[in-house]
């Protein structure tokens, strides 16, 4: 389940009066929820205003106060869906920690959020794709953004110098169509399985065998 | 058996058994001018062509045909709708390409030598047809549903294809590690014709090797393969 970002979760219960900003806002996100599940099982181009009103029990007027069309509502969708993964990346990782211990903590909450959450994953990983051109360009910013990150690594492990120029790209383009095969094909994995099988593709050929040891040493013992 | 379709106006060129010449893998092989007699093969050169040009849901049928040179009722003549000539044309691009990386790889030795021979078949068959790139991996993952089902479908077939004949003894990769291959080649493909440099595909061989071999072989056995070391 999507948690309500942070502005939301202190709304007032009881008789105090709530301003009509918060409830707006706690409408939109309640529509975004219920529009990201009517978007990931029936599909971007199958689903209709209706379908997506009919989830979040407003009204069709009420859907045109928060958004133009279909495709607004999705991309705020998936827009919120990326902030909130970005929140919980921030969370977990310090400044004193290192490189490694960043990209691997931050790998294995990616994954968790995508165990925990598969409907707001297939909106990002399947969806976004063909959900138009927008859509389509937010999904590439993200694969590129993460590419440009893994890319760091090879500053901090200079036998990563030797991978190809093209290894950030194919690990992130890789990774993304494994997981996009996943939700489609679901077999039961858990976060940590899924992390045991992407980190030596994506990870390992950067940092060496030897600190992915460590680094998986740590999770078993901390 | 299985024939790249294109189109063109010219002049009839002499034509082997069956109608349409073979067309040789690699970059300088492809002949630029023969005559289709056989209007399917129009419309699926058409097709290509179209959506290669739109994307497979902008495209219409009307589209199709102006780029088959046919009318619309040609078309209705051998398919129902779009779908149907999406259906048939993707099969035999994917069945020229497996074709293609198969031969290519009959006369090597060794299933490293296969596997870089199969991937210098496919840059270069491609590096000639950069249209293929973007009709068969482009445009599918955008129109989801069946269209996009046909493209992961091809990307199965082609990891089975480098697969093929490697020796038994060697470890098989996780999931990850295979469908991070062909999903890689196919963005790293996809990446370079829609930057223009379609025709500079076989530069990337090096990478490729290294990127199929690496999971099954070590990296450093791959990049010598590669031929980088």
């Amino acid at each position: 389940m999507r948690s309500l970002p942070q502005h939301l979760s202190k709304v007032p219960v009881g008789r105090e009066k709530v301003s009509r900003e918060v409830l707006v806002s706690f409408q939109r996100e309640r529509v975004l929820v219920a529009a990201t599940g009517v978007f990931a099982k029936r599909g971007y181009q199958k689903t209709t205003v209706g379908h997506i009103v009919a989830a979040a029990r407003i009204s069709v007027g009420n859907f045109y106060q928060h958004f133009d069309n279909k495709e607004d509502c999705f991309l705020a969708a998936f827009d919120g869906i990326v902030e909130g993964g970005r929140e919980r990346l921030a969370e977990s990782s310090t400044a004193d920690m290192s490189w490694s211990a960043r990209a691997y903590g931050a790998l294995a909450k990616l994954l968790e959020i995508y165990v925990e959450d598969p409907l707001a994953a297939r909106v990002v990983l399947v969806e976004a794709q063909t959900a138009g051109e927008a859509a389509t360009a937010r999904y590439n910013l993200l694969v590129d953004a993460a590419a440009s990150w893994l890319r760091q690594g090879r500053r901090e492990y200079p036998h990563a110098g030797r991978l190809p120029e093209t290894f950030e790209q194919a690990a992130v383009a890789g990774t993304a169509y494994f997981l996009h095969q996943r939700l489609l094909k679901p077999a039961k994995r858990s976060a940590s399985q899924l992390l045991g099988e992407t980190a030596p593709v994506i990870l390992e050929p950067i940092i060496g065998a030897a600190e992915m040891r460590k680094l998986e040493a740590l999770v078993i013992s901390g | 058996m299985h024939r790249l379709p294109t189109v063109n106006g010219a002049d009839e060129q002499s034509q082997g058994e069956g109608g349409l010449p073979r067309l040789p893998p690699g970059r300088h092989g492809l002949p630029r001018e023969f005559v289709i007699q056989n209007q399917r093969e129009r419309l699926a050169a058409g097709l290509i062509a179209a959506v290669a040009e739109r994307g497979y849901r902008a495209t219409t049928i009307s589209d199709i045909a102006a780029a088959a040179g046919v009318s619309r009722r040609t078309f209705y003549g051998y398919f129902k709708t779009k779908g149907e000539c999406f259906a048939d044309t993707y099969e035999r691009v994917a069945a020229f390409l497996l074709e293609t990386m198969a031969e290519a790889s009959e006369g090597e030795r060794g299933w490293n030598a296969k596997v870089r021979a199969r991937l210098e078949a496919l840059v270069g068959v491609l590096a000639a047809n950069p249209d293929l790139v973007r009709f068969a991996l482009a445009a599918p993952p955008a129109a989801g549903g069946e269209v996009a089902a046909r493209y992961r479908d091809l990307l199965d077939r082609l990891l089975v294809a480098f697969r093929e004949g490697r020796p038994k003894n060697l470890r098989r990769p996780s999931e990850a590690a295979e469908h991070g291959i062909v999903g890689a080649l196919a963005a790293l493909l996809v990446e370079k014709v829609a930057s223009g440099e379609g025709e500079r595909l076989p530069d990337l061989l090096p990478d490729l090797v290294e990127l199929v071999l690496t999971p099954y072989i070590g990296r450093e056995p791959a990049l010598k393969v590669a031929g980088r070391t």
